[in-house]
């Protein structure tokens, strides 16, 4: 009887943290039916459209989950972090590292390949764990806010992979007077993590699964977990407890940071075969994480489902646009009105976050 | 009579708050509402002064039936409260605040000379200080109650409700205030005082009014009656009706020697050397704010010590990490519930592992193991007899006795040697804190060194074997049991010396 009440209760908690979301996801479709309508064409057609676009046909749903691999890897990274109190959006700059640092190691390591893509991966793991867990140093040492530091840190990561793509790890065969970015030298063919079988995704996208399996773990069966937990819910207590702050911050960031890296490696050993300038940045793969991990309330099964489903709206809003002629700008007012519903969710959980560490700090200086 | 309540009952949810109390004031008296946390003596005053509805019963202003909707009717009809948290406006000068919504004004702007002269005015006819121009940022926290009791005064209030007025206070405020209370009454006002520090009672009341679990128990004039009647009425027994069987100290299981921390500058402790023996309940008595949270913190683990040692069972772990000083043999009943002892939002099986969370059964190689920790909750809420739904259930939804008793049950099934229970008791009912007295008596026969640190005299003195009084951060006294009454206790407290005080 015990157990059903618990059954019960474990329920009812799961339909509450559903609900809002689904709410949300659902205004926005509407919101976006309404732009369609003004355009002048059937929403419900052009949403059947969208939705063939992304899951209808094994290529289209394929290209979907190839498009998710670094969403969900960027999802983790915000799910780590937050969900231990630390509001870091470092992801972008994580991932664009790691994808630089992938696509370094992956070019010029003399190693035979698989070994190649394994060292690759560990090395896009590392570079963004450092960088995370740099943040972290900033935080812990200087107080400076995740918030300010993981931001500018991105714009770093950014510029600083602009620079090396367009100058010393420039391409040697690319074509000067072509129009297109700047990118590196294409890796070997053995270099790669190929499809799982002829017209399916990459392994990158198997590994991202993995990675959630990993973190759900982590999360719901580690006493790792339930110190980040602790840490998140009220830093107080969790030193009251005995549980080392310094410790876990620096496991939380470095795990995050690992998440973030590893998606920039997937995105350029699955993907693009080479860093291309510009690749992590300009498609907003951090960002979505980001959307998709607050979508999911920080649940790492939630935000496997959130990342398929933002990267389906991407997919297939093109096909829209191709086949209905309807701007994909529509796609970008949907995915904007999400994000507008979940940055609400986001300040709170921000606002409580600087809340709570502001009178975990009181306490110890008081 | 200026007012009267009759049989004026109030629940909340299946709580009675209110159960059928009646009470009166009459004009210029001193008037006190004594009891303990939850007794019911706030939820009378909020009635009084409209914050909240009576389930039923009447309340005379001056012989006329009165019904307040909210606490402006009850200013309409003369009835003013100086809450217990202030409110005020920061960057607003004094005189702003004190005529904050009964602004003077010329044409469409703020009278400002007029303003100042009326805050003077009154300032000199109850001759409560206060520079008018002053922002309150700037006041100390006496000044700004001042603010508050001007601010009724103002408003022509007749009754003047103190709501634990000197909870915030330093001693020589309180001293300050008192002497404003007395002026007052003397100057016509009608003063009810809710307070559950006798000796403030004692020094200005005519009149007492003592309420137990919801109920007016008795009505004293304070010439007829003493500190410890009114104790033993607030809490409805004897309070040495404990059964203390005399100590039987063994080794000393707790000490610090010459403790110090300066921090921002300031010198929160100075040389605190005390020790704690096995068999032994010590108490820190003495006014919040003079050091002991700091003295806990520096020998949990919380705070880095500026000089001095902590040793638990013998060992130095000065400066050591919470983890190791509670390897030692240390648990730690904090001070605040929510903010250091549970996290509200978890579950109480989350809560009721804290500290255990690296132990075999509850996880073996950092894998949890669900069932052992489910258990083990189940344990502790059962032992404990705490009312809780289901394990999975969130701490906030417990009520503060009930996550008290989960605090409490948690760190002394720890088992340690040394336990350290800072305000073990605050703002639960009876019943817990009978509870939690007899497990922290029945941990003493086993042997367990207990530091008690706690607000409330009564507590101290009941349960301590030997007493340290701190005050500004320094030990200035030590007693054994029954070798020193509240009274030089409380004298200490605040700074006081046995051979010049009376």
């Amino acid at each position: 009887m015990d157990n059903e009440r618990n059954w019960k209760r474990a329920l009812l908690g799961v339909v509450d943290t559903v609900t809002q979301p689904l709410i949300a996801v659902l205004i926005s479709f509407l919101l976006g039916a309404v732009v369609i309508l003004v355009i002048g064409k059937n929403p419900l057609l052009a949403y059947g459209e969208m939705i063939r676009g992304a899951f209808g046909k094994q290529v289209y749903l394929m290209n979907t989950l190839k498009r998710a691999t670094p969403i969900i890897m960027g999802g983790l990274a915000v799910c780590i972090a937050w969900r231990s109190g630390y509001e870091a959006m470092g992801g972008e700059g994580q991932m664009i590292l790691g994808a630089v640092a992938a696509a370094l190691v992956g070019y010029y390591l003399p190693l035979p390949g698989w070994l190649r893509v394994l060292a690759a991966m560990l090395a896009a793991a590392a570079a963004g764990a450092i960088y995370s867990m740099f943040s972290g140093w900033l935080f812990e040492r200087f107080d400076v806010t995740f918030i300010i530091s993981t931001l500018m840190l991105n714009y770093i990561a950014n510029y600083f992979a602009a620079y090396l793509c367009n100058y010393p790890l420039r391409d040697p065969e690319a074509n000067v007077y072509q129009m297109q970015n700047a990118q590196t030298g294409k890796l070997p063919e053995s270099v790669a993590l190929p499809p799982v079988m002829k017209g399916w995704v990459h392994w990158g996208f198997v590994l991202a699964v993995l990675a959630v399996i990993i973190t759900w773990f982590l999360f719901r069966k580690t006493s790792f977990g339930y110190k980040s937990r602790m840490g998140g819910l009220n830093p107080r207590f969790a030193l009251y407890g005995g549980v080392n702050a310094r410790r876990m911050l620096y496991l939380v960031m470095l795990l995050s940071g690992v998440m973030a890296g590893l998606g920039g490696s997937f995105e350029v050993l699955g993907s693009k075969s080479r860093y291309v300038d510009q690749m992590i940045f300009s498609t907003g793969y951090a960002w979505t994480g980001m959307v998709a991990a607050l979508l999911a309330n920080m649940n790492p099964i939630g935000t496997l489902l959130a990342s398929i489903l933002l990267a389906g709206l991407a997919v297939g809003g093109s096909t829209m646009m191709l086949n209905m002629d309807i701007p994909l700008e529509v796609c970008n007012i949907i995915e904007g009105i999400i994000t507008l519903f979940m940055s609400a969710r986001m300040i709170r959980i921000v606002a409580g976050n600087l809340r709570r560490r502001k009178r975990a700090k009181g306490g110890e200086a008081a | 009579m200026v007012f009267e309540m009759k049989h004026i009952t109030k629940t909340y949810d299946s709580v009675v708050a209110n159960d059928d109390v009646r009470l009166h004031l009459n004009r210029g008296e001193i008037l006190s509402i004594v009891g303990e946390n939850g007794a019911g003596k706030s939820t009378i005053m909020k009635i009084l002064y409209g914050l909240e509805r009576p389930d039923c019963g009447e309340i005379y202003v001056n012989g006329k039936l009165c019904r307040f909707h909210d606490p402006s009717d009850a200013m309409a009809a003369g009835i003013g409260m100086v809450q217990q948290h202030f409110m005020l406006f920061e960057q607003m000068t004094v005189a702003e605040n004190i005529l904050f919504k009964n602004e003077l004004k010329k044409g469409p702007f703020m009278d400002m000379n007029r303003t100042v002269d009326t805050v003077r005015q009154i300032s000199e006819r109850y001759e409560l200080k206060i520079d008018p121009l002053a922002r309150i940022a700037d006041c100390p926290v006496g000044l700004r109650q001042r603010v508050e009791i001007l601010k009724i005064l103002y408003q022509n209030a007749e009754i003047i409700i103190f709501d634990e007025p000197s909870a915030v206070l330093t001693p020589l405020e309180v001293d300050a205030l008192l002497e404003t209370i007395r002026g007052l009454a003397r100057a016509g006002k009608s003063i009810v005082l809710i307070t559950h520090k006798l000796q403030e009672v004692m020094a200005v009341s005519d009149r007492v009014y003592v309420m137990r679990q919801g109920r007016v128990v008795a009505e004293r004039m304070a010439g007829e009656t003493d500190i410890a009647e009114l104790a033993m009425l607030m809490v409805g027994h004897p309070l040495a009706s404990y059964e203390i069987e005399p100590p039987k100290p063994g080794a000393t299981l707790l000490e610090t020697k010459d403790l110090r921390l300066v921090e921002n500058g300031r010198e929160m402790l100075s040389d605190v050397s005390l020790h704690v023996n096995a068999g032994e309940i010590v108490g820190i008595a003495g006014v919040s704010g003079n050091g002991q949270s700091e003295l806990i913190r520096c020998i949990t683990g919380l705070e880095k010590v500026t000089g001095g040692q902590v040793l638990v069972g013998g060992r130095d772990m000065t400066n050591r990490s919470v983890r190791e000083i509670r390897d030692a043999g240390l648990a730690h009943i904090s001070e605040d519930r929510y903010v250091w002892g549970s996290a509200p939002e978890g579950t109480l099986e989350e809560n009721a592992l804290m500290a255990r969370q690296d132990e075999m059964p509850y996880s073996r190689r950092g894998i949890m193991r669900p069932k052992a920790i489910r258990e083990y909750a189940a344990r502790l809420i059962g032992d404990f007899n705490v009312k809780a739904s289901s394990p999975a259930q969130k701490m906030r939804e417990l009520s503060g006795g009930n996550a008290q008793k989960l605090i409490v049950a948690r760190e002394m099934s720890l088992d340690t040697p040394v336990l350290i229970c800072c305000e073990p008791t605050r703002g639960i009912d009876i019943g817990a804190m009978e509870a939690i007295h007899s497990r922290m008596l029945q941990r003493r026969q086993d042997g367990a060194a207990i530091l008690l640190v706690s607000s409330e005299l009564t507590e101290i003195m009941s349960l301590s074997d030997r007493i340290y009084v701190l005050f500004e951060g320094r030990i200035v006294g030590e007693f054994k049991r029954g070798s020193m009454d509240d009274k030089h206790l409380g004298l200490l407290m605040v700074g006081g010396s046995i051979e010049h005080g009376q």
